[in-house]
C-alpha cells in the first residue's frame, strides 16, 4: 500500500470535518472520492499532504502513513515534494509558463531544468501547445491548458502521490476529457487520488471508489457504484 | 445625477489645474538651473537651493531606508506569521492610532528622543529617524492590505510544491504584493517630502550645505515656509513651490515607470 489512512479525524476549530476516516491507497491506482458536498471528501485530500497545517485552527488526528512511514515524521516541505496536488481552479503562478514548471524544482536547487520542464509539459500534454512560447505568461493560457499547466507543474516534483481535487469543475468537457486521459496515462507511474462530482469520471478513470457522507467515510472498493451497500449511497446514486 | 457629478469631477479637476498653474505661472520664471544649483544668498534671498535640495534628499531618502524595511517586515509578520489574536489586532490598533498623530507631535517626539535624549543635535540624522517613525503606520498599513490582497490559492499552490513559507513569500507574495507595497511607499515618500514640522523640530532650519548625517539641515518645505513667512522673496518661495511639487510628481512617474517595468518582466 502507497498510502493507509487510519481513524482519520480533522476538525476546524470546533467543527468535526471528517470522523474516523480509514482508506488504504494502492499504488499506480487511481482512487476516486465521492459524495455531496460538504461531506468531507476535499478535507480527506487535503489532510494527506497536510495542507490543513497552513489554516488557522484546522487540526488533524489519526494515522497516515506514506510507504509505512507516519507523514508527521516528515518536514511538511518533504511530504508535499512526494504528495503532489492539483486544485479545484486552475492556480498558475502569475509568472512565464517556464517558471511554473520550475518553481518546484528550483526551490530544491536541481539541475537540469530546462529537462524537467520540457519532461513535465510532455508528461501533461501540454508540450505541443506551448514549446514555442515558454516565456509568455502562464495566466494567458486556456483555463483548460492552465489546468495541465499546474500538473505538469506538480509533475516536475516526480511525486509519488497526487492528489487532485475537483480538477475539471472549472473546466469545459474537452479539457475535462483531455485531463481524464491524463490521468489514466500517469497512472502506471503513481498513486492518484481524485475528488469529483461527477459519478461518470469516476467510473471512467477511477479503480477505487471511496464515498463520503456527512464526515464518513460510509463505504470503499472497487465497485461501489455498482453494487452500493448503504442506504445514503443508494440515495446519492439515484439523485 | 451624471450631470452633477460630471460637473463636480471636472471641478475638482478645475481646481488642481488651477493650483498647479498658478505655482507654474509665479514660480516658472524664477526656476532656473543656476536656482536648483546655486547656493542660497542672503538667508535665501538671492542665490540658489542647492543644499535645501540635499537635505531633502538626505530626509527623505534616509527616512525610506528606515521605514520600509521595518514597515515591510512588521506586515510581513502581521499577515503572514502572526497566529492571530489579542496581540495582533492591539498591534493593528496601535498602528491606526499612529497614522492619526498629527506630525508635529511626532517632530516633539524626535527631538526629545534623537535631539536631546541621543545627543545627536538638530541633525539630518535625526530628521530621518523621525519622520521614518511617522512614515510607518502608512507603510504598514498598505503593505498589509497588499499582502492581503494576494490570493490564497497562489500560496497554497506554492506550498503544495514543498516551499516553505518564506520560500512561498519570496518568490511569490511580495512579488505579486510589489505594486501595492510600492504604491504605499509612494505615498509615504510625497509626505515626507512635504513635511514640514516634524523636521523643523528634529533638523533645524540651517542653510548650509550637509556635510555628514549630524548637520542640520534644511528640507524644501521649511524652506519654503520661512521663505513665506518671513517674505524673504517672493519669487523664490513660488519657485521653490515649484520645485517640491515637480519633484513629487516625478517621483510618482518614475514609480509608475518601475511598476510597469515590473509587472511586464
Amino acid at each position: 500500500m502507497k498510502l493507509e489512512v487510519e481513524k482519520l479525524n480533522v476538525y476546524y476549530g470546533q467543527v468535526h470535518a471528517l470522523k474516523d476516516a480509514t482508506l488504504s491507497i494502492p499504488d499506480r491506482n487511481v482512487t476516486g472520492l465521492i459524495g455531496p458536498s460538504g461531506c468531507g471528501k476535499s478535507t480527506f485530500l487535503r489532510a494527506l499532504n497536510r495542507m490543513h497545517d497552513l489554516m488557522p485552527g484546522a487540526r488533524a488526528a489519526g494515522s497516515i502513513r506514506l510507504d509505512g512511514r507516519d507523514i508527521r515524521s516528515f518536514r511538511p516541505e518533504q511530504l508535499r515534494c512526494r504528495i503532489g496536488m492539483v486544485f479545484q481552479r486552475p492556480n498558475p503562478f502569475p509568472m512565464s509558463i517556464y517558471d511554473n514548471v520550475a518553481f518546484g524544482p528550483s526551490l530544491l536547487g536541481a539541475p537540469g531544468l530546462d529537462d524537467i520542464v520540457e519532461e513535465s509539459l510532455r508528461r501533461a500534454a501540454l508540450w505541443d501547445e506551448v514549446k514555442r512560447r515558454l516565456l509568455a505568461d502562464a495566466r494567458a493560457l486556456s483555463g483548460g491548458q492552465q489546468q495541465r499547466l499546474c500538473i505538469a507543474r506538480a509533475l516536475a516534483m516526480n511525486p509519488d502521490v497526487l492528489l487532485m481535487d475537483e480538477p475539471c469543475s472549472a473546466l469545459d468537457p474537452g479539457s475535462t476529457q483531455a485531463v481524464e486521459e491524463l490521468i489514466l496515462s500517469l497512472r502506471s507511474d503513481m498513486a492518484i487520488m481524485i475528488v469529483t462530482h461527477s459519478m461518470g469520471q469516476a467510473r471512467r478513470v477511477a479503480d477505487q471508489i471511496a464515498f463520503f457522507h456527512s464526515g464518513h467515510l460510509l463505504e470503499a472498493g472497487p465497485d461501489i457504484l455498482e453494487h452500493p451497500r448503504t442506504p445514503e449511497l443508494i440515495q446519492f446514486l439515484t439523485l | 445625477m451624471k450631470a452633477g457629478l460630471s460637473a463636480v469631477a471636472l471641478a475638482v479637476t478645475g481646481v488642481l489645474a488651477g493650483l498647479i498653474g498658478l505655482l507654474v505661472v509665479r514660480g516658472a520664471s524664477s526656476l532656473t538651473l543656476d536656482f536648483l544649483l546655486g547656493l542660497p544668498v542672503r538667508a535665501g534671498r538671492e542665490g540658489g537651493i542647492l543644499p535645501v535640495l540635499a537635505s531633502t534628499g538626505f530626509l527623505v531618502g534616509g527616512a525610506l531606508v528606515l521605514s520600509v524595511p521595518v514597515g515591510v517586515g512588521t506586515a510581513l509578520y502581521l499577515q503572514e506569521y502572526a497566529p492571530g489574536g489579542r496581540m495582533v489586532a492591539c498591534v493593528r490598533a496601535l498602528t491606526e492610532a499612529l497614522a492619526g498623530v498629527p506630525s508635529i507631535i511626532f517632530g516633539l517626539f524626535g527631538f526629545s528622543l534623537f535631539v536631546i535624549r541621543l545627543g545627536w543635535g538638530w541633525s539630518l540624522a535625526a530628521g530621518s529617524a523621525t519622520l521614518a517613525l511617522m512614515l510607518l503606520p502608512t507603510v504598514i498599513r498598505t503593505s498589509e492590505e497588499a499582502l492581503a490582497a494576494v490570493p490564497r490559492d497562489l500560496r497554497e499552490g506554492a506550498a503544495a510544491l514543498g516551499a516553505t513559507r518564506w520560500e512561498s513569500i519570496r518568490r511569490l507574495t511580495l512579488r505579486e504584493a510589489a505594486p501595492g507595497i510600492m504604491t504605499g511607499v509612494m505615498l509615504a515618500l510625497g509626505r515626507a517630502f512635504g513635511e514640514t514640522a516634524a523636521v523643523l523640530l528634529t533638523a533645524g532650519s540651517a542653510l548650509g550645505m550637509p556635510a555628514s548625517p549630524l548637520d542640520p539641515g534644511r528640507p524644501m518645505a521649511v524652506h519654503l515656509y520661512i521663505l513665506a513667512t518671513e517674505g524673504l522673496s517672493e519669487g523664490r518661495t513660488w519657485a521653490t513651490a515649484l520645485a517640491l511639487v515637480a519633484g513629487v510628481l516625478a517621483v510618482n512617474l518614475m514609480a509608475n515607470l518601475l511598476m510597469g517595468w515590473w509587472r511586464r518582466r
